[in-house]
């Protein structure tokens, strides 16, 4: 294909080049080496890196480059598969210490098959709403649209790689100015002028956030309203009318340095307004698939449809091997539930792998629905409440509660990748069904990388957690806090209960995702927010002064760009701190 | 009018909601105020501990007390006290007085972690009960209003969706469709007379097929919204179904010229000819 350019075109020969095995082998060797680099580097800084980008640059490198016959398809292929794989690192890493750094016995066998069924269930789960989120929904997956237009690239104009790469240039090097401490990372009016941290007046100074509301536009407006909502009325409003302890309260100790903080991000974030969040994100996400669930069903019909005909069946994977894939899942679910905790009774081991298997699913719709809506996932808070399910099914079993909470954590990644792979693929035109199979076939190889990196930096003890100056896993650290906390009986049910009421409400309104988009933003520290609400404003401003088509030719390639530059940039500025720290 | 009713109640029922559902119990306030106790505390003693061995560098008087390279006194507050306690160093005024300062943080923060502990943690179940003792009225007048509103909202979206477009939206779903469809068949019948296609005919038929994409099927793609309004949703699940399996279609001939590879160029065009025109007989099948 790109390796000739004669006046005329080949009519015969080769197929066009899709679902190959070097697209696959290529990309799960990218894919394992992200996985191990991924899972170290959340041990050690509490975060993951999104590998599509990476992926789909060496993918063009090599493919296109080396190869020279590799095709934009099939490019999204190697993307495809590489970021499957990858999916594990965020999963395994956030998850697994917490037993390590606790102090438990468990056997690792299950923690592996858990891992692997929650990859398959993930992605079994989310497949049959492709139609519903891409197609009428059509969510608009930032990221997504990024990484489409990297793949887009060779043919999209010397104007449009030029807008790219200047965007691509701007957020590059204000990331790098930021991950190395150059520049501040937020821009604090609030204590510039004065206020306590309770007024959040910051703006998280991150071109990817400015990007993703660049091209949400209007749709993330109710974002950007809850946000508000949460920070500018209730935080205020709590601090004030004393509805949290007060700097009165600590008159006792004759010192308040700190309060300021300490209300801010442990009492008004973590305890009332992240969980009513969580809450509204649950609620919210419910009331969504009540209120589509027609086409919801057209959706699935259409695939089954498809698979008895053959009509159109050839862009679908066929609804009976997903129907297949989700029993079998389920099943090793089971197994592994089993495995986990043989004493608890083969009742309660059923409980937990339907409960998990139920959470999974919904889980995913969300992580999914607010990836696609805002770019954002909240994949730690659905972990949490899977395995705060997961710890309370199991009768305050803290071992299966996390065992099984790796499987949920990892479901849930591999359900927001899948969809926003095929919004790439979308926009570039592969068939779905092919995409699909690249990622079944692969979904586990992470699974092993992850959690043999794990044991091997844990050692003989104590290679990781709270303590250890190189590896804190402070991911790890948080998840063990939270089940000894759970362990002495807390868990803020009133916070989740009325956040999904709220929620549940706000499906009566016809903006679709309203509760998904509100109950994030409450999630959320403020900065970012702001920074997304201000990529919205731009969008509606140049909407209005260059129109649409400007937007599609002009602001698409620059917020790409942005997002790219600074996904690239974290990953290289996580390498010199690793090298030099 | 209805609208305006229907949002203002709508963004006051979040706001209580919100806002009684974030109150807190009077239980976990109380245990958040002994847990913000010990953290300021905590502060104070790290605080003045840093002051201290500011004062003791400036005053000449070494690492000591677990200052600088000295040996840390304990590995808990009480421990570290009791060192202190004991200690015989003798040090001038200000050092001392830095000392004292210290010792007195750390004794306040000793005394609070012996006192703390006495509040039993509040089980789920009694914390959702006591939160709806102090919050549950005022969070369901505004669960109610929520409702109201989001209800009145769709009301008017429903009735607005009907009416005939205005301005841009002046040409109706079919047609736009027609166009797109036109253009598209047109582009595969040219397409399909060429013998021994060039990369020029490649570039030429690329450049109309980004028209057709930004021009008409963009828009065409983008009026989800008043198609569900207009047909519902599995009316528009009806229509979007083929239009977005052309669309994606339309996407690969468009990737496929790109990569030069005519074939699967063609082949892609009249597919999404034929789901172009799969979405017009759906469209006369709901009219």
């Amino acid at each position: 294909m790109s390796q000739e350019s004669p006046s005329t075109l080949p009519l015969s020969g080769q197929p066009y080049r899709e679902l190959t095995w070097a697209a696959v082998v290529f990309g799960v060797l990218i894919g394992a080496v992200m996985t191990s680099a991924f899972t170290y580097v959340a041990l050690k800084l509490g975060f993951t890196l999104s590998g599509s980008t990476v992926a789909a640059i060496l993918g063009f490198a090599v493919l296109r480059g080396v190869l020279r016959k590799g095709s934009i398809i099939e490019n999204n292929i190697n993307q495809t598969v590489a970021s499957g794989v990858n999916t594990a690192s965020a999963g395994v890493a956030f998850t697994l210490p917490a037993l390590y750094i606790m102090g438990e016995d468990f056997n690792l066998w299950s923690v592996i098959v858990a891992a692997v069924a929650g990859a398959f269930l993930g992605m079994v789960v989310i497949i049959p709403l492709r139609k519903q989120m891409i197609e009428f929904e059509r969510l608009r997956f930032p990221s997504g649209i990024a990484v489409a237009s990297l793949l887009r690239s060779p043919g999209a104009g010397a104007r449009q790689a030029k807008l790219l790469i200047g965007g691509f240039a701007i957020s590059a090097a204000i990331h790098l100015a930021t991950g190395l401490q150059v520049i501040p990372d937020e821009l604090n009016f609030g204590a510039w002028f004065g206020l306590p941290a309770w007024v959040s007046l910051s703006i998280a100074i991150s071109f990817a956030s400015l990007g993703a509301g660049l091209l949400s536009g209007r749709g993330g407006l109710p974002f950007v309203f809850g946000g508000m909502l949460a920070w500018w009325l209730i935080a205020p409003v709590a601090v004030l009318a004393g509805l949290v302890p007060t700097v009165g309260d600590m008159a006792s100790v004759k010192a308040h340095t700190g309060y300021d903080d300490w209300v801010t991000w442990d009492v008004l974030y973590g305890q009332m307004l992240r969980p009513l969040g969580i809450g509204v994100l649950i609620g919210g996400a419910l009331s969504g698939v009540v209120a589509s669930f027609p086409a919801l069903k057209s959706a699935i019909v259409s695939l089954s449809s498809a698979s008895k005909t053959g009509t159109g069946g050839s862009d679908e994977l066929p609804i009976h091997v997903l129907t297949g894939g989700i029993g079998v899942a389920f099943l090793v679910l089971f197994g592994a539930a089993m495995m986990a905790d043989p004493t608890l009774g083969l009742g309660r081991q059923l409980l937990i792998a339907v409960v998990g298997t139920i959470w999974l699913a919904l889980a995913g719709l969300i992580v999914a629905q607010a990836t696609g809506m805002t770019d954002i996932s909240p994949m730690s808070g659905m972990s949490l409440i899977g395995v705060t399910l997961m710890f309370f099914l199991s009768g305050g079993n803290v071992v299966p509660a996390i065992i099984l909470g790796v499987a949920v954590c990892i479901g849930i990644g591999q359900c927001a990748d899948m969809m926003g792979d095929l919004k790439s693929g979308h926009l570039i035109g592969a068939k779905p069904k092919k995409q699909q199979l690249a990622q079944l076939l692969v979904c586990w190889v992470g699974v092993p990388v992850a959690v043999g990196t794990i044991v091997l930096l844990w050692g003989d003890g104590g290679g990781f957690g709270p303590g250890n100056a190189e590896l804190s896993a402070p991911q790890g650290t948080a998840l063990a806090a939270i089940m000894e906390s759970l362990q002495a009986g807390a868990a803020p049910l009133d916070k989740y209960v009325a956040g999904g009421a709220i929620g549940l409400g706000l499906g009566l309104h016809p903006v679709g995702g309203l509760g998904v988009l509100i109950g994030l933003a409450m999630y959320l520290p403020f900065n970012i927010t702001v920074t997304y609400g201000i990529g919205c404003a731009a969008n509606l401003w140049l909407t209005r002064l260059r129109g649409e088509r400007w937007i599609g030719d002009t602001a698409v390639p620059v917020a790409a760009g942005f997002i790219i530059g600074e996904a690239l940039t974290s990953l290289g500025v996580v390498l010199y701190q690793l090298a030099f720290s | 009018m209805n609208q305006r009713i229907g949002l203002t109640l709508l963004i006051i029922g979040i706001g209580l909601t919100a806002g009684f559902g974030s109150k807190l119990s009077p239980e976990v306030r109380a245990a958040l105020v002994d847990d913000g106790q010990q953290v300021m505390a905590q502060n104070a003693v790290d605080a003045r501990f840093a002051q201290y061995c500011v004062t003791r560098s400036n005053e000449g008087a070494g690492d000591g007390d677990g200052c600088g390279d000295s040996p840390s006194l304990g590995d808990t507050p009480e421990a570290v006290l009791e060192q202190l306690m004991a200690s015989a160093e003798i040090l001038n005024i200000k050092a001392t007085q830095a000392r004292v300062e210290y010792r007195l943080a750390l004794k306040r923060l000793v005394d609070l972690q012996r006192t703390s502990g006495s509040q039993e943690t509040q089980g789920p179940l009694a914390r959702l009960r006591a939160w709806f003792a102090v919050g549950g009225g005022g969070f369901l007048a505004g669960w109610l209003l929520l409702l109201v509103g989001g209800w009145m909202c769709r009301r008017v979206d429903d009735s607005t969706a009907v009416e005939p477009a205005s301005g841009d939206d002046a040409i109706d779903f079919g047609t736009l469709l027609e166009k797109v469809h036109g253009s598209v068949a047109a582009l595969h019948a040219q397409m399909l007379t060429i013998s021994a296609p060039s990369v020029a005919d490649a570039e030429e038929c690329k450049r109309r097929l980004e028209s057709i994409q930004v021009d008409a099927l963009a828009r065409l793609c983008g009026s989800g919204p008043r198609v569900h309004a207009r047909h519902g949703l599995q009316g528009m699940a009806a229509l979007f179904s083929p239009l977005s399996a052309g669309e994606r279609k339309l996407n690969r001939a468009w990737a496929a010229l790109v990569d030069r590879h005519w074939p699967e160029a063609v082949r892609s065009i009249g597919e999404a000819e034929q789901d172009l025109s799969e979405t017009r007989s759906a469209l006369e099948a709901l009219l």
